[in-house]
């Protein structure tokens, strides 16, 4: 037990000596979400606005064929079964409802919206108010409600934090071991080591102690510079959020670790373990969810895309951080980063080489 | 009493052997060295009884351990200067010490172990500025947390300046004082014919002959050997060392 504390204990003590690891771990991310975050990075985009039909009759397509002729506006009709998820993330700006009898007894028309989004949604009333006075009858009416959400949306800086959270995760995790590992390796100190009475096991738990600790304490740093400086509401203040932060950040960060470990073992010397490392984390920060969302991807992308060991970790972050979603709902998050963790693991304990 | 015995001791690489079955026995006490040309088999003959290598076939055993067997037993009671290595950079000497003796499971005094070293008043500096003495030095009070029976010196003076080197030589003697048994290796015959009770001379992974220094020479010189240099009354490292002192150069 003394043997993993010195060696955590004794890294942990060299990190904070060095100064450019915590730049790479907490300035390089806080600068990045914040620049991001500020200038709204991500938000030019055509209003959407979905339509729910419920007419489907000549006056309700002859007045939706209006609308598209509108090119400042994108409209989406297939919007039906969770335009109210879609609203609250804001992937569609509203929705307009025509009603069933539309044309001859119900002549009003109903457009949500989320609260942060009102503008647009005065935007669309204008603009429908508009076609309907060319429409054979004049009485058609365009009245505007707000979704009420038990959380608002927080634009693009509450979808972004946590993405760079767990961005950060992944790149101090692999990174950090594998640089260490190498240089150990390089430099000989892992040889001397090897000398002492120690397993490899007392040197590599020792180490993800350690590590676990720095990125729990960069995680939580993160998390605190998004909520004061970025004004981002934590799925205000629901307790499942903090828990399944907690869980997933942890778990996340264990196996990115164990990522670490696994490319610096399997690298055949240490002039591949650098480029492989970059290899491995490069993809996973465009492909992964970090900055955009993977729906805008192409479906035969998103759908692998899913699977890699980073969109888990960045997806459930997110759901937590912004809806408070219960863990129960992120299981399969949580099955592919247990899955990924195993895999890592095997690799990582069986490539492992003092020399 | 022998602390150390080899007995036709082999590795076998994928390629080459580099070590072809040697025998040896060190005695308690003595400084032994191991001499030989680069790539003659010394430092892979003194990792193998450090534990750090198996060897392909032979027995290698330390105070009554057999190594290949109980490795971690061998580690507890000796200590190691390995040739090439290097201590955590952003560790100070003190945490450094610190470390391996919670790592070899022992209390020692750090303070006493680096004033055996003349290390005290560097106790809180970093690894990565220190002199090349400093750094060897070091690496011999690492060596030193568990009191170990037996201590392993895989070239200690190489890349010294002369004064480092007087330094290191007064340090081994002293350490010999205290009752350790001391594997040497080297390159520098002069070194070995200074430092050692007894050598052990190896080329292409053989032992060629196992004598003390002063022997070696005799016996050389019995089978009519005539030197070719003429006799000198002083080298130039005492011209060196007469000029410059023979007090250390660090900082």
């Amino acid at each position: 037990m003394k043997i993993y504390l010195i060696i955590a204990s004794s890294t942990i003590k060299m990190y904070f000596r060095r100064t450019q690891s915590l730049f790479w771990t907490l300035f390089f991310p806080v600068v990045m979400m914040i620049g991001l975050g500020f200038f709204g990075f991500g938000e030019y985009e055509k209003p959407k606005l979905g339509i729910i039909d419920r007419a489907n009759n000549t006056t309700s397509k002859e007045f939706i064929n209006n609308l598209q002729q509108k090119q400042y506006i994108e409209i989406d009709q297939n919007i039906e079964e969770n335009y109210e998820e879609n609203l609250l993330e804001h992937l569609t700006d509203s929705v307009l409802i025509i009603p069933e009898n539309f044309g001859s007894s119900n002549n009003k028309i109903e457009i949500y919206y989320e609260k942060s989004n009102s503008e647009l949604a005065y935007s669309f009333q204008d603009t429908s108010l508009f076609l309907l006075q060319n429409l054979q009858d004049n009485n058609f009416t365009v009245e505007i409600l707000e979704k009420k959400f038990e959380h608002e949306n927080q634009g693009y800086k509450g979808f972004l934090v946590p993405g760079i959270v767990a961005l950060a995760i992944m790149q101090s995790g692999i990174l950090g071991v594998v640089f260490t590992i190498i240089n150990y390796k390089s430099q000989g100190v892992l040889k001397r080591l090897q000398a002492a009475p120690i397993n490899p096991g007392h040197f590599l738990i020792g180490q993800l102690i350690s590590r676990l600790l720095i990125l729990t304490i960069q995680t939580v740093v993160l998390f605190i510079i998004g909520v004061l400086i970025l004004d981002i509401n934590i799925a205000l203040g629901n307790i499942y959020a903090w828990i399944n932060i907690g869980i997933f950040s942890i778990l996340g960060s264990i196996l990115f670790l164990f990522i670490g470990l696994a490319i610096s073992g399997a690298s055949p010397n240490e002039d591949y373990a650098a480029p492989f490392a970059n290899l491995i984390t490069f993809p996973m920060m465009f492909l992964s969810g970090v900055f955009f969302d993977n729906e805008l991807l192409p479906d035969w992308i998103s759908n692998i895309t899913e699977f890699l060991p980073l969109t888990p970790l960045v997806e459930s972050l997110r759901e937590s951080a912004l809806y408070g979603t219960n863990t129960f709902e992120l299981l399969p998050e949580l099955i592919t980063i247990l899955a990924w963790i195993m895999v890592a693991f095997g690799v990582g304990v069986k490539t492992f080489k003092w020399e | 009493m022998n602390i150390i015995e080899v007995e036709n001791l082999v590795k076998k690489y994928d390629k080459f052997i580099a070590v072809k079955g040697i025998d040896f026995t060190v005695k308690q006490g003595e400084i032994f060295g191991l001499l030989g040309p680069n790539g003659a088999g010394k430092t892979t003959t003194v990792e193998i009884l450090e534990g750090l290598r198996k060897a392909t076939s032979g027995i290698a055993s330390i105070d009554g351990i057999d190594v290949s067997k109980n490795s971690k037993g061998v580690k507890k009671i000796i200590g190691v200067q390995l040739q090439e290595c290097s201590f955590f950079d952003k560790l100070t000497l003190y945490e450094i010490i610190e470390m391996f003796s919670v790592l070899y499971s022992t209390n020692s005094d750090i303070n006493s172990i680096l004033e055996k070293v003349g290390l005290l008043e560097k106790k809180n500096s970093y690894y990565k500025p220190l002199s090349g003495g400093q750094k060897q030095r070091l690496s011999i009070a690492v060596a030193l947390v568990n009191n170990p029976k037996v201590l392993f010196l895989d070239e200690p003076t190489t890349g010294l300046d002369p004064q480092a080197r007087r330094n290191m030589w007064e340090l081994i003697s002293e350490i010999k004082k205290d009752g350790k048994t001391i594997i040497l290796t080297t390159h520098y015959m002069e070194e070995a014919e200074i430092l050692c009770d007894r050598v052990a001379i190896i080329d292409s992974g053989k032992i060629v002959k196992i004598d003390s220094p002063k022997n070696l020479i005799s016996e050389l010189l019995n089978s009519g050997f005539v030197t070719e240099k003429r006799y000198q009354e002083a080298t130039l490292e005492d011209v060196f060392l007469d000029l410059t002192g023979k007090s250390l150069r660090e900082y």
